[in-house]
């Protein structure tokens, strides 16, 4: 017996997977990304890497070397090692706050959209009023109230686990940073998610679900946040520039990272300090940090012209 | 799309922040330091942004600075010879033969800003409050070579027996505890100034300590400035008092207070063509600022030491042996020569040689660094703490002045490889860290001493019981008796030795890690200055400064 020959249907994921891997900026752009976060996260696994907390006094600001690919800093380390590190932190807190950002923002616009009428009123008159507030005053204060009991927390993990302060010390620290920037950040993707969810709670297909007499839940999960995935994939990838961006004013002013830890913030912090007598301690994190960035704009472009490409054209 | 909005948003920012400091720098092609020069302005950097500009509030050099052109003293300094003393608000003085009763003769033409004259009432009324037990003022013991003015601060007694009489209006007679034979010296100081009585009373009283008197419009004063504008931050300028009496010798029209923190940005603002006189030169920068301009690099030596307070109110730095350990570990020689490039001697003492006095060797000075660390380890072990286990984390606090970062970052590490410990570093602004310190509110700080006056005891008078300055928690009812000794004796020799005796006590317990005796390193336009001289005190007449154009 023959078997029937189906015509495979295209969904809508597979062509805009197809779209973007078409798309050959955003392509490079998502490979530059995979391989900056194996420099940071894997290879310093490997002891080629010095340890980016080392000093020697006796090798201060040296210039490139095999040993020294980036040269030494101020005070002898080695600073490609700190900016693998560094690395490390900045891209960890655009991760982390943008997820902790986009749960709550999911959620708010959802619930917002969803029930609409005063609620929704009520639920974005609050965001108006948030948006009102400076962002980078509030992340201060914000992330100076949870210091203490971030510190708390540290405390905690190393007599529970018993691992070195060393290795959990530079990350836990960052929490409050995470927090404050991720708790501070979701209003925009609350907005949009809002807008959003109206939209699709008008449609056909929603109404049959409701009058299968589906719970208000599994609406909410099952057929309309799906839908709206798209456009919070792009949103994301735009906002975490933004959020490392943040992270970096912190460390700028000292709210960030502890010394002798580093993130890239800090890194240019201090090679702008000393421009004139050292320029590659500016130049190499601003280097690392400005293709990031840059890649991250590229893929998030590639990103919205795939899934929606209608709005490619304005 | 609101990301473009967003970016556009981002943008238009970026390019405003870009363009103002283009304008700023390009304005007619001319620098700033040209165009207040034409002035005769005095472009100064200083530091940081003034607490306060009430003489009995300010603790820190940068509001001192400010102060010393708003008020006068009784005395003051010679321009060109350093350590002479010249007539002030007083015409003239004289003393007994054992220089513990001084009387002073004031100027009849003094006149405050608003035009009252400066009486001895004035004096009277500024030490007193100075001293008032309820003030809670923070420099009290710079006043406590007068009779009874110690026991007065701590209540004890009251003013009535307190060495300070009012003969007439212009006429103040001062009754020491002791043989002070330099006490026109002391007076340099700013809270030896006088403050106006009638104003200070019309403002809230003498216990005010939220006193409005010294806001800018609402100031009265009897220096040879006033203050004029004050931008947070920005700047703070003051111009000549016309009621100054020696308003004719003023060598300037006015000087502007730049409060900059970051010696990188100072030192850039001035190649910018944005200061006529710098604060301080990093000492990463000392090398290109000399090969960008060897005549204005400036070296001076200073009177003036870099060390760590302890907090020995907490565990576990209330434990001697903890301290020293933390001292010993520390490579001084390592740190003067990379870190800080030599514009410094190590220090393992506190009071910086000079005005007679030498320090006796402390035991640990003829170890060598090996002998230290060994020494280090085996005391914390003792502690409790060998290897560093069970070692709390400790906080390390410091300004936002990249020299102290970056050393405090070394010893850190030096901390943590010869002893196993670890600190955490916590940098802040200037106010808040001068407020954690004052409330004590921190475990290890990043301090500096610079003398008030040229004589030893303005550094060991510092760790006296209670001193508004020792910050540390740390009393020792020896060394108070060796500084009533000192005061007391009127042989010089026998003050210096129960000085050293004092400090020799201190330095055995440890309450502060001496560093080193640092170097004033800064940049001073040899175009546009004229008339400056190098201090110990760092203390040069700012009304004394020629501004070229």
């Amino acid at each position: 017996m023959k078997t029937p020959q189906y015509q495979q249907g295209n969904s809508l994921w597979k062509d805009a997977q197809k779209r973007l891997f078409r798309n050959k900026a955003a392509m490079m752009a998502l490979y530059f990304l995979i391989a900056m976060f194996v420099a940071c996260f894997v290879l310093p696994l490997f002891p080629i890497i010095d340890n980016p907390n080392t000093t020697n006094l006796d090798n201060i600001a040296a210039p490139c070397s095999m040993q020294h690919p980036f040269g030494t800093d101020q005070l002898g380390r080695d600073l490609l090692a700190r900016v693998l590190y560094g690395g490390r932190i900045s891209l960890l807190v655009g991760l982390v706050a943008t997820i902790v950002a986009l749960v709550i923002g999911l959620i708010y616009g959802l619930i917002s959209g969803y029930i609409g009428g005063r609620t929704d009123a009520l639920m974005m008159r609050t965001v108006d009023v948030l948006f009102a507030l400076p962002f980078i005053v509030l992340v201060i204060v914000f992330s100076l109230s949870i210091e203490q009991p971030s510190r708390e927390l540290t405390e905690w993990v190393i007599s529970t686990t018993g691992w070195s302060r060393e290795s959990v010390a530079p990350i836990l620290g960052l929490v409050p940073l995470f927090i404050a920037i991720g708790a501070l950040g979701w209003l925009t993707l609350a907005r949009i998610v809002r807008t959003q969810t109206q939209e699709i709670k008008s449609q056909e297909y929603i109404q049959a679900a409701r009058s299968l007499g589906l719970s208000h839940i599994r609406i909410l999960f099952r057929h309309i946040a799906p839908n709206l995935m798209g456009t919070v994939v792009v949103y994301t990838t735009l906002a975490v520039p933004g959020i490392m961006l943040t992270e970096s004013t912190l460390s700028f002013i000292g709210l960030g990272v502890k010394a002798p830890n580093s993130s890239w913030g800090t890194l240019i912090k201090e090679g702008a300090d000393r421009m004139e007598v050292t320029p590659e301690l500016l130049l190499f994190p601003t280097l690392f940090f400005c293709l990031t960035l840059l890649a991250l704009n590229f893929l998030g472009d590639g990103l919205r012209d795939a899934i929606d490409p209608k709005s490619a054209k304005d | 799309m609101i990301d473009v909005l967003c970016m556009i948003r981002r943008l238009s920012t970026i390019m405003t922040v870009l363009s103002s400091i283009l304008l700023y720098s390009c304005g007619d092609g001319e620098t700033s330091a040209q165009h207040f020069a034409n002035k005769r302005i005095l472009l100064i950097g200083n530091n940081s942004e003034p607490q306060s500009l009430d003489p009995h509030k300010a603790t820190a050099v940068a509001d001192g600075k400010i102060i010393s052109t708003l008020l006068e003293g009784l005395v003051r300094p010679h321009p060109q010879r350093d350590g002479e003393i010249l007539p002030g608000v007083a015409k003239d003085w004289q003393h007994d033969e054992t220089a513990k009763e001084w009387t002073f003769r004031l100027r009849k033409e003094a006149r405050w800003s608003d035009g009252r004259p400066v009486t001895a009432h004035d004096f009277a009324y500024a030490y007193q409050r100075l001293l008032h037990p309820q003030f809670g003022g923070k420099y009290a013991e710079m006043l406590y070579p007068i009779l009874g003015a110690e026991e007065y601060n701590k209540g004890q007694t009251p003013w009535e027996n307190v060495g300070v009489k009012v003969i007439n209006d212009h006429t103040l007679k001062l009754t020491l505890k002791g043989p002070t034979p330099h006490l026109p010296q002391l007076m340099l100081h700013f809270t030896w100034y006088p403050i106006p009585r009638h104003h200070v009373e019309a403002n809230g009283g003498m216990l005010d300590r939220r006193s409005k008197w010294t806001q800018q419009n609402n100031w009265v004063g009897n220096g040879a400035y006033i203050p004029h504008q004050h931008q947070f931050n920005n700047y703070l300028s003051v111009i000549p008092n016309p009621r100054y009496h020696r308003r004719n010798e003023l060598k300037n029209n006015g000087i502007r207070f730049l409060p900059i923190v970051n010696g990188y940005t100072e030192t850039r603002m001035y190649f910018g063509g944005k200061l006529h006189i710098t604060n301080n030169v990093p000492p990463e920068m000392i090398s290109y600022a000399k090969t960008r301009t060897h005549e204005d690099f400036c070296r001076d030596p200073y009177y003036c030491t870099i060390f760590y307070r302890l907090n020995t109110t907490r565990a576990p730095l209330n434990d001697a042996r903890v301290r020293e350990a933390l001292s010993l570990a520390i490579d001084r020689e390592a740190l003067v020569q990379k870190v800080v490039r030599n514009a410094g001697i190590p220090a393992y003492g506190f009071t910086p040689p000079g005005a007679g006095y030498t320090q006796a060797p402390t035991p640990s000075a003829t170890l060598n660094q090996q002998q230290r660390n060994e020494k280090a380890k085996q005391l914390l072990a003792d502690a409790g703490y060998a290897g560093g286990a069970g070692f709390p984390t400790l906080e390390l606090m410091t300004t936002s002045r990249d020299v102290q970062r970056i050393m405090a970052e070394t010893i850190q590490a030096m901390w943590a490889d010869t002893l196993g410990i670890h600190v955490e570093i916590r940098s802040c602004e200037w106010t808040a860290y001068k407020a954690a310190q004052q409330s004590m509110n921190y475990d290890i700080s990043s301090s500096s001493w610079s003398g008030d006056y040229l004589d030893p005891a303005t550094f060991v008078e510092l760790w006296r019981t209670g001193g508004g300055n020792n910050n540390t928690g740390w009393s020792n009812e020896q060394f108070d008796a060796q500084l009533t000794s000192a005061t007391a004796t009127g042989n010089t020799q026998q003050r210096l030795q129960h000085l050293q005796n004092a400090e020799q006590i201190m330095l055995r317990e440890h309450p502060i890690i001496p560093l080193y005796y640092s170097e004033r390193t800064y940049l001073r336009s040899s175009r546009h200055v004229r008339g400056w001289q190098p201090r110990l005190l760092d203390n040069f007449p700012l009304d004394a400064v020629e501004i070229k154009p």
